[in-house]
C-alpha cells in the first residue's frame, strides 16, 4: 500500500495519487518526465503502477495516458488546497480554526516572560521588580512597552549598572545587564611615605615590609605617633654613609577603644495606621498620569496593589490605609530594647571597618527626657595610617 | 565524432565528464537508496527489477520492493533493497 510520506512543504501545492493500468506504463512515465511532470513515490503493485503527481500536472499527465493507451484512476487527494476545500464545507470548524489562529497571533503580542541575565540574586529580583514597576511585566501589551525608556530609567536608578539592553524574542523579553566594575585602587609605592597611628592604642603586633619600625609590641602610642619610618640610613658595614627615603609599609596591630552614645526620648511621634481602607486609581499614559481621587493621605500604608496593562495605558488600583502622626509614650524597657538594637548595628559597622571586637561595656544612663546608652568597645585592628613624607625629605649623602 | 571530441575536450581542460558527456552519475546510500543522474528513459519497471536507459548504456538494478521515490527532469531516486546493479550492452 502506498504511503504518502512527502515532506510537509510539498503538501502546500496538493498531490493526487493515481493508479495507471494497461498500455505502456514505462514509456508513459519517461514521456511524462520529459514533458515536465514531477513523479513521486512510483510503486509497482498487482493492479498496476501507483504514483503521486502534483495537482497542476494531472491534466497533461492524463492526456499522455490516453496517448499511450493507459487507463488512470484518481485514488487520493492530499495537500493544502484539498484541505481548504474540505474545510470550506465545514464552516464551524473553519471558523474555530480561524478564531484559534487569531487568538494565537493576538496572544503573541503580549509579554509572556521577562527575565534578567548578567547579575545574580538579590540584584536580579530588584531589577525584575523595577521592570514591572516601569510597565515591562507579564501580561503587558508588547507594542506599548517602551523598552528603550525602561533601559534608560534602569541605568539612572541603578548607578552600579554599566550596560542595559532589552531585547525581545517572541513573547519573551530578556533584560541583559552588565555591572560596573569597581575602579582599581592605585597604591603609589614610589612616593616616600611613613606610617603613623590613627588612634590612641596599645601596640600588639608589628610587621614591617618597608621602612624601619619605631614601635614594638606592648608600646602605648598616641594618635599621630610615628609607627614605621620612611627614612632609612645607608650603612657601609657599621658606619652610616647616607640617608634615603622609602614608601614605608607594614601592619601595626593595636588594641584601642571606640565609644558610642545614643539617647532616645520617652515620648516620641510616630506614623500609625488610622484604620479603615481607601482606594486610589492611577492611570498612566505617555502624556502623564492621573489619580482618582486626586487627594490622598499625607502618608499611607499600601495594603494591596493591582496593575493592568492595556494598549497605551496602564491602570493601577491601590488599596491603602491612611497613616496619622501620633505621640507615643514608651516604657523604659522598650527604650532599652530600641537603644540596644541601634548599638548592635553600630557594633556590626565597627566589626566591618575597624577590626575584631575584644571587649564591650554598656551603660544605660537616665537623661532629662529619656534614656542614654553609652557603649565602649575594645577593638583589635590595624592602627596604621600611611602619610606622605614632606618634599624636603630627600636622599642625603654624608 | 562529437562524443570523441567532447571527451578529448573534457580530458584536456579537466572538465567534469558527467556535465560535458552527460554520463550517468550513480550515488548509492547503502543498499537502500540510489540517486541516478542523467537518466534518459525508463525501459522496464517491475517490483524486482528496473532498467534505465542512460547515455552510456542500460543500467539494470535488481532487488526487492523497488520504487521510484522521485523522478524529476533527469534525476531519479530509487528506493528498495538492492541485490545487483549492472550494465547491459545496448543493442542497436
Amino acid at each position: 500500500m502506498s504511503q504518502f510520506c512527502f515532506p510537509f512543504w510539498y503538501l502546500r501545492q496538493g498531490y493526487v495519487m493515481i493508479r495507471i493500468t494497461g498500455g505502456m506504463p514505462e514509456r508513459l512515465l519517461s514521456r511524462s518526465v520529459a514533458a515536465g511532470v514531477v513523479l513521486r513515490d512510483v510503486q509497482r503493485q498487482k493492479e498496476g503502477i501507483t504514483l503521486w503527481v502534483p495537482v497542476g500536472q494531472v491534466r497533461p499527465f492524463g492526456r499522455l495516458c490516453r496517448q499511450y493507451g493507459c487507463r488512470f484512476r484518481l485514488l487520493k487527494k492530499e495537500g493544502f488546497p484539498f484541505l481548504l476545500w474540505r474545510l470550506a464545507r465545514k464552516k464551524a470548524m473553519a471558523g474555530g480554526l480561524l478564531v484559534f489562529l487569531l487568538a494565537v497571533s493576538l496572544s503573541g503580542l503580549f509579554v509572556w516572560q521577562v527575565e534578567v541575565s548578567g547579575v545574580q540574586e538579590p540584584i536580579k529580583s530588584r531589577l525584575l521588580a523595577f521592570c514591572r514597576q516601569e510597565g515591562l511585566r507579564e501580561g503587558a501589551f508588547g507594542p506599548s512597552c517602551d523598552t528603550g525608556a525602561v533601559a534608560e530609567a534602569m541605568l539612572e536608578e541603578f548607578p552600579f549598572l554599566r550596560f542595559v539592553s532589552i531585547h525581545q524574542t517572541g513573547t519573551r523579553y530578556t533584560v541583559e545587564v552588565e555591572e560596573r566594575l569597581p575602579e582599581p585602587v592605585v597604591v603609589d609605592k614610589s612616593t616616600p611615605a611613613q606610617v603613623v597611628a590613627k588612634v590612641d592604642a596599645l601596640v600588639t603586633e608589628v610587621a614591617v615590609s618597608a621602612g624601619s619600625a619605631c614601635v614594638k609590641e606592648g608600646d602605648v602610642v598616641r594618635q599621630g605617633d610615628l609607627l614605621i619610618d620612611g627614612h632609612l640610613t645607608l650603612r657601609d658595614g657599621e658606619a652610616p654613609v647616607g640617608e634615603t627615603v622609602t614608601h614605608a609599609a607594614g601592619q601595626v596591630m593595636g588594641r584601642f577603644e571606640v565609644t558610642w552614645e545614643k539617647s532616645l526620648p520617652l515620648i516620641c511621634q510616630q506614623w500609625v495606621p488610622q484604620g479603615g481602607r481607601a482606594c486610589q486609581l492611577l492611570v498612566k499614559t505617555k502624556q502623564g498620569s492621573f489619580s482618582f481621587p486626586a487627594a490622598q493621605a499625607e502618608k499611607m500604608e499600601v495594603l494591596d496593589q493591582k496593575q493592568l496593562s492595556l494598549p497605551f495605558v496602564q491602570v493601577q488600583l491601590t488599596t491603602y490605609t491612611p497613616l496619622v502622626l501620633q505621640t507615643l509614650e514608651q516604657t523604659e524597657q522598650q527604650l532599652k530594647g530600641a537603644l540596644w538594637s541601634l548599638a548592635q548595628q553600630q557594633e556590626e559597622i565597627i566589626r566591618q571597618t575597624a577590626g575584631s571586637i575584644v571587649d564591650c561595656k554598656a551603660e544605660f544612663l537616665p537623661a532629662s527626657d529619656g534614656l542614654t546608652l553609652q557603649m565602649t568597645w575594645t577593638v583589635e585592628g590595624d592602627i596604621g595610617l600611611t602619610e606622605q613624607l614632606d618634599e624636603g625629605d630627600e636622599t642625603k649623602d654624608e | 565524432m562529437e562524443r570523441r571530441f567532447s571527451r578529448a575536450l573534457a580530458n584536456f581542460f579537466s572538465l567534469p565528464k558527467e556535465a560535458v558527456l552527460s554520463l550517468p552519475v550513480l550515488t548509492f546510500l547503502g543498499r537502500e537508496e540510489a540517486v541516478i543522474e542523467n537518466v534518459k528513459k525508463l525501459l522496464t519497471y517491475t517490483g524486482t527489477s528496473l532498467r534505465i536507459q542512460t547515455r552510456d548504456g542500460i543500467l539494470s538494478i535488481a532487488g526487492q520492493q523497488l520504487e521510484i521515490g522521485q523522478w524529476k527532469e533527469q534525476t531519479m531516486v530509487v528506493r528498495g533493497v538492492f541485490c545487483s546493479v549492472g550494465w547491459e550492452e545496448e543493442t542497436r
